[in-house]
């Protein structure tokens, strides 16, 4: 079961995250998140909780971070498993939505890579 | 006085023994010299007795009287005072034999007989020996390296050791089992005697050296073949000369029956399909223009050919006598194309249309189809109007101002085009001039080397997508299950935008190349352009559902880039007899009877031009030749060919240019039998 919370720490608004990222987050992440979240400042996706992700909710994760960005947000992703930064990194995503965005990302962290 | 004899025997001590008992004396009355070691030799082969002399002091009392004696003839009144069977065997040993025939006085002087070395002391002289370089002598045991005195008493003895070489060899067996080897490497056996040197005061020790060369013995041979079971096919002669050979070697000593290769199935048609090249030419040398019949046509019902069936090879036996099969054969399948039927259980294709047959063999696979001929008994103008169809096309007048002529095939024109253009799939045959005109022979090809170079740079990008995906299915973490939900399209549309941004756009012209080109291409490259729109292009409706599916655009993609590789240049050309002020481009070659005035033409072949170039740029990707190049009136000509390719013009007349990949050359004189080309470190040469 998925579910959402949206904390307020001074001006951050952290966004706790609990369950699969995936096509069946489709919904409430079109109609409740990614209003909640518009005219935020500073917003944070806390992943602990987030064991599996699909293609799908990677595709809505992306879409809801550009449109954040475009009404001038701030986003990170904080807390994310190793399994799925590994899936991250396999598409690319720390290229896609820059490096910055993944603030536990360690310097050293070399995205894995095949050749292309 | 002293009585000797010379003594022959198996051992040192059975000579001694002998000649003892022939003096009648006994060991401690007598001087014994070692004149030979005894040999062992190999085989009984080179062995040789022990040779000692005997000699037995002061017995009697003739002493005085032996002392004038010559020693052969003392050794003669020894010999008769001793009860000496004649046919003792080493009665030819003694020295009466061995020494020399010369009845001088041989006092003072040393000779070699027979291996051994004599000699006869005198008061007055001293003989003396010398051993040459390699001989060791030993005078009584010590080993002497210069030249010694010899006296009678002294012990000589030369060692000379007889050398064998062991021969070497081997069997071995052709990979394939179809030839045995024996390679050889002879033995020697060196024997090493004195050499003979007649009495004199100084003589000088020789060796003389002689070879034998050891037969390998043939049994052994065999036996190794059996060992081997080599039984098929064995050639005895050659093993023997492989035993007797003198020289190192390989010998071939069996050989297996090859397999008699069968045929494959294949399409024997019952007429000349090919098309020809060149135009045909009278038994004087002259072109006969009407009679001309380029390209071969079938009329419709017309039996095109029959299919032959495969026929089996014949198995052949290896050395050690093992079947070995001939190489498969496999049946010719036909596919009926366009305008053929097939008959009598496939194995006749005859003609449903008439027009040009064509058959095209791919592997184990043949596609006969008859393109569809398009005649035309008159001009091409405004009344006709442009000409487009699939087939081929042939046109009995001319080509007139401002029109097109397109065909898929071969275009045949009679007379001329004027000021028109004509494309055609395959070849253009224009029996007078090309004037003001363009004309172009495998454009298509063009477009198919436009569609190799995308296709095999998506195929790379596709299978590093498949390898992306299989990756990214194997992390725990990401639910494949999704895909049998949304399929591919919402991990396609992430890929997209990570690093395979250059797929979507290079898809969309692929696509695009593809439909652009609807009249040359077959439905299998509409086939992929669909595939690949709903697939990768659609991407939020993908059909792609699984991994399998991309692969299977790969394939077919895949078949489609060989087919691209595979070039029909050698069926586009172009002939013509005259061009003008002409742009002429071939993927094939091209070849002009009379000559070029001003003129653009390109081939990806040949240019041959049996008349002259005025003015204009040839480009051939090979061999350019002219019979003769440049203009007198100052029109530029330009001739090049890339940096393999060779120009040959019979006469160059100045200020004409060549160039032979980035170097060029401008002649200032004329300059008969020009070929020029690059050599290794990349300069011009002409000569």
């Amino acid at each position: 079961m998925f579910t959402y919370e949206i904390i307020q720490e001074e001006s951050k608004s952290i966004v706790k995250i609990n369950g699969d990222l995936d096509i069946d987050v489709t919904e409430i992440m079109q109609d409740e998140i990614t209003p909640a979240l518009m005219e935020r400042q500073d917003i944070e996706f806390d992943f602990s909780n987030v064991p599996f992700v699909d293609s799908s909710g990677i595709g809505l994760l992306m879409t809801l971070i550009n449109e954040l960005r475009e009404a001038g947000s701030q986003v990170t992703i904080t807390k994310v498993s190793q399994e799925v930064m590994y899936v991250f990194s396999l598409l690319q995503l720390p290229e896609i939505l820059g490096r910055e965005i993944f603030v536990d990302l360690k310097r050293d962290f070399e995205p894995v890579s095949d050749t292309n | 006085m002293e009585r000797k004899i010379v003594s022959k025997g198996k051992t040192i001590k059975q000579a001694v023994s002998i000649a003892l008992d022939l003096l009648n004396a006994k060991k401690d009355e007598a001087d014994i010299e070692i004149i030979e070691h005894e040999k062992r030799g190999f085989l009984g082969l080179g062995s040789k007795p022990a040779v000692v002399r005997v000699t037995v002091r002061n017995k009697d009392n003739r002493e005085g009287v032996a002392e004038s004696l010559s020693s052969v003839e003392a050794l003669k009144q020894a010999a008769e005072s001793l009860d000496f069977p004649e046919d003792f065997p080493s009665l030819s040993d003694t020295p009466d034999s061995a020494a020399p025939e010369a009845e001088h006085d041989l006092s003072g002087m040393v000779w070699v007989s027979e291996g051994s070395i004599f000699c006869k002391d005198a008061p007055d002289k001293y003989p003396m020996v010398s051993p040459r370089k390699g001989v060791k002598l030993f005078k009584n045991g010590e080993l002497v390296k210069k030249t010694v005195i010899v006296f009678e008493k002294d012990v000589l003895h030369v060692e000379l050791a007889d050398e064998i070489v062991e021969p070497k060899w081997e069997v071995t067996v052709s990979q394939d089992g179809m030839a045995a080897f024996l390679k050889v490497i002879p033995g020697t056996r060196i024997f090493r005697r004195l050499k003979d040197k007649l009495p004199s005061q100084f003589v000088e020790l020789e060796v003389t050296e002689s070879k034998d060369f050891i037969v390998i013995d043939i049994d052994r041979i065999l036996d190794r073949l059996k060992e081997l079971e080599i039984v098929h096919g064995v050639d005895f002669s050659e093993i023997a000369r492989a035993c007797t050979s003198e020289a190192e070697g390989t010998f071939v000593i069996a050989r297996g029956t090859p397999p008699t290769p069968g045929k494959h199935g294949y399409f024997q048609p019952t007429q000349e399909v090919e098309v020809k090249k060149g135009l045909k030419h009278r038994e004087d040398g002259t072109i006969d223009y009407r009679e001309i019949q380029q390209f071969p046509s079938v009329e419709r019902g017309q039996v095109l050919g029959v299919v032959q069936p495969p026929t089996q090879g014949v198995p052949g036996i290896s050395v050690t006598n093992e079947l070995v099969l001939s190489p498969e054969v496999y049946p010719l399948s036909i596919i009926e194309g366009k305008g053929v039927v097939l008959v009598e259980d496939g194995t006749k294709a005859v003609a449903t249309a008439s027009g040009h047959p064509e058959i095209s063999v791919k592997g184990h696979v043949a596609k006969i189809s008859v393109i569809p001929k398009l005649i035309l008994n008159k001009d091409i103008d405004i009344q006709t109007g442009n000409i487009h169809y699939v087939g081929d096309v042939e046109i009995l007048g001319s080509v007139q101002d401002g029109m097109l002529v397109e065909a898929h095939g071969n275009i045949l024109v009679r007379e001329n085009i004027n000021r028109a253009k004509v494309f055609a799939g395959k070849a253009i045959i224009v029996q007078n001039n090309v004037i003001s005109s363009e004309v172009a022979a495998g454009k298509n090809n063009h477009l198919k080397a436009d569609l190799s170079l995308i296709l095999s740079d998506l195929l790379g990008k596709m299978k590093n997508m498949v390898g992306a995906i299989q990756q990214l299915s194997s992390v725990s973490a990401f639910k494949v299950s999704s895909f049998t939900r949304t399929g591919l399209g919402p991990l396609l549309k992430i890929l997209y935008d990570g690093k395979y941004k250059s797929f979507l756009p290079l898809t969309k012209t692929l696509i695009n190349k593809i439909q652009s080109g609807k009249d040359a291409l077959d439905e299998k490259w509409f086939e992929l352009a669909e595939r690949m729109q709903k697939g990768f292009v659609n991407v939020n409706f993908s059909e792609f559902r699984t991994v399998e599916d991309i692969q299977q655009v790969i394939k077919m993609a895949e078949e489609l880039y060989h087919s691209v590789c595979e070039t029909d240049d050698d069926i586009c050309f172009i002939k013509a007899s005259i061009a003008h002020n002409s742009e002429i481009y071939s993927s094939g070659d091209i070849s002009i009877e009379k000559g070029i005035y001003n003129s653009k033409l390109h081939a990806g072949g040949c240019i041959e031009v049996d008349g002259f170039v005025r003015g204009g740029e040839i480009y051939a990707s090979k061999v350019v030749k002219i019979a003769e190049a440049g203009a007198r009136g100052g029109i530029a000509t330009k001739i090049s060919v890339p940096k393999n390719g060779t120009i040959r013009i019979g006469l160059a007349i100045e200020d004409t240019v060549i160039q032979v990949g980035n170097k060029t050359h401008t002649f200032t004189v004329r300059t008969s039998n020009v070929y020029a080309r690059l050599n290794e470190s990349g300069e011009l040469i002409i000569a």
